[in-house]
Parts: structure tokens; sequence; C-alpha cells
């Protein structure tokens, strides 16, 4: 294989990076090939294993020292309070950062020696356990709706009635109150719940993430 | 080499050679590689992380007419450094100390 061919390969392999990581580990391949000189790059090529070991050596790296990286975090949150002084946008970025974590396992589970089938079925795990935690999100806030339709309902049917009996729609109206009450903390539920199943399945990939990059060491 | 080599010993190992003369990457993993015989896969992450963590600035210089990557040390990259030294001093004068059997 030649230099040209090795490193377009492990371009392939690396697209998937965001794009600093990606041009910037590009970059220092391209340079590293072209300092070590003509004679010596099929020796380098060997002890890079071939571009997709190359590639997943990189990934499982690169995710572990990010992971080890608190300085760097600390780094982000000075410069973005000095510039923005703004605690819910910071949350926000630092969901960005979480998020690239997760996608930069996902990448390194992909390309670790595993076989594919393992592989994939772990990402499918992944997917229908998020798809579950959907639905229970989306009966939640089904149920949120339906009570306080009800309710409004009731309320109406309590309000028509107060010409007939004080009392009977006193009792409506009140069932159609606590009824639209119990529908608004259903919602209110309904949120918390989204913020903390997001959380802790964020995690969760991180830690299977960390458990299948240490197996490997 | 008989003993491997941790990361964090290898960060020490990068800034202490970018520390006397800003370097680029094939010659820091040289210096590296005489005593541990990391992968380039492996290397460039730390590399990466102790640029992210502000401890090394990267700037791109003219090379025999193509672009080439240098590596310098910050201040406060200065003071990681000397932090790792203390470690490092400490623990190889602890190893030596109960190899021979100076402590218990």
């Amino acid at each position: 294989m030649t230099k040209t061919e090795y490193l377009n390969q492990l371009r392939k392999y690396l697209k998937r990076l965001p794009k600093a990581d990606y041009e910037n580990a590009m970059e220092h391949f391209t340079e590293y090939f072209e300092d070590v000189g003509a004679e010596k790059e099929q020796k380098i090529m060997e002890e890079l294993g071939t571009p997709k070991e190359a590639a997943a050596e990189l990934l499982k790296n690169l995710l572990r020292e990010d992971l080890k990286d608190t300085k760097g975090e600390e780094k982000k949150k000075e410069l973005y309070f000095e510039e923005q002084g703004n605690m819910l946008d910071f949350t926000k970025k630092t969901t960005g950062s979480i998020r690239r974590k997760v996608w930069i396992s996902c990448l390194a589970i992909m390309a670790a020696p595993i076989a594919l089938p393992l592989a994939l079925t772990a990402v499918a795990c992944l997917l229908v356990i998020g798809l579950c935690l959907c639905c229970v999100l989306l009966m939640i806030g089904a149920l949120s709706l339906s009570t306080v339709l009800i309710s409004a309902k009731l309320l109406l049917r309590g309000l028509v009635a107060i010409p007939y009996s004080i009392s009977g729609a006193g009792a409506i109206i009140g069932m159609g109150i606590l009824g639209a009450g119990l529908g608004i903390l259903f919602w209110i539920l309904a949120i918390f719940f989204y913020q903390w199943t997001k959380k802790v399945y964020l995690y969760f990939i991180q830690k299977i993430a960390e458990r299948k990059v240490r197996s490997y060491e | 080499m008989y003993y491997p080599i941790s990361a964090l010993l290898i960060e020490c190992l990068i800034l202490s050679v970018v520390e006397v003369q800003d370097s680029y990457g094939y010659e820091i993993s040289q210096t590296v590689k005489l005593v541990s015989d990391i992968k380039e896969s492996t290397l460039y992450p730390i590399l990466r992380k102790l640029e992210n963590s502000g401890y090394l600035m990267a700037y791109t210089q003219e090379f025999q007419g193509r672009k080439r990557k240098y590596y310098s040390i910050t201040e406060e990259g200065k003071e990681q450094l000397a932090f790792l030294k203390k470690e490092w001093i400490f623990y190889r004068d602890t190893i030596d100390g109960i190899i021979n059997h100076r402590t218990k």
C-alpha cells in the first residue's frame, strides 16, 4: 500500500468525526508520513496496522483523553463566562460537548475490533431503549392532555347545570378544576421525565463506551 | 524498554521536549519513542489533549516548501510541567529507595 492509499483509507474512517477533530488528525498524520521519509513509510504503516485498526486506535484514544480532560472543560467554562456570563446558554453548550463525546463513543464502538453483528446489536439496543423512553414520554403527555380535555368538558357541563342545581353544579365544576390541576401536574411530570431520562441516557452511553474502551487495554 | 510508560508520564515528556524549543509532531514522537514504543495513534490524542487543556499552543510554519505544525509551551504548560516534574522526581526516588533497600 502506498502512503496516499493509506491516508485515503484512513480519511474514510475518520470522516465521521467532528470537522475540527477530523482535520487536525488528518493534518497530523499527513505531516507525520511526510516527515518520516519515503524509506520508512512501510515500517510506519506496519506499526500503525491497517487503516481501520489505526482509526479504531485513534478514536479509542481520542475518547479516552477527552474523558480525562477536566482542565479543558474548565477552560471552556471560564472563556464562556467571560464572554456571555449566562448560565442557561452554558448548559446548552455543555450538552453540545456531551453530545460530541457520545458521538465519538459511538464511533469508537463501531470501529472497535469486535464482530460487526455485536456492534450493530449494541447500537440497536440503545436505539430501542431510546424509543421505549420516548413512548413513555408520549404516554404521560397524552395522559396530561386527555385529563385537561375531560376537565374542560366537566367545567362546561357544570356551568350549564347551575340553573338546575347549585350543589350539583358545584360538584361538577369542582371535579373539572381538580382534573385541570391534575392535567397540569402530569404535564410538569412529563417535562421533568424528559430532562431526567435525557441525562441518564447520555450518561449510560458514556459509561458503556468507557467500559468497552477499557476492555481493550 | 522493559517497563511501560503511562499516558501521564508521556504528557510530562512532551512538555519537556517543547519547553526548551518549539517542536513538531514527528520530532516529539521520535523523542518519546526513545523510551516507549507507543503508537502514533496513541500519541497524537495525548498531544491534542495537551493543546485543548491550554498547555500547548500550535502554529503552522513553512519548512522546505511545505507547511508544518509546530507546538510551543504556554505559561500554564510551564506550571503544569513543573508540577509533573515534581511528581516524577518523587515517584522515581521512592521506587529507587525501595529497590535499593533505603525505604520500607
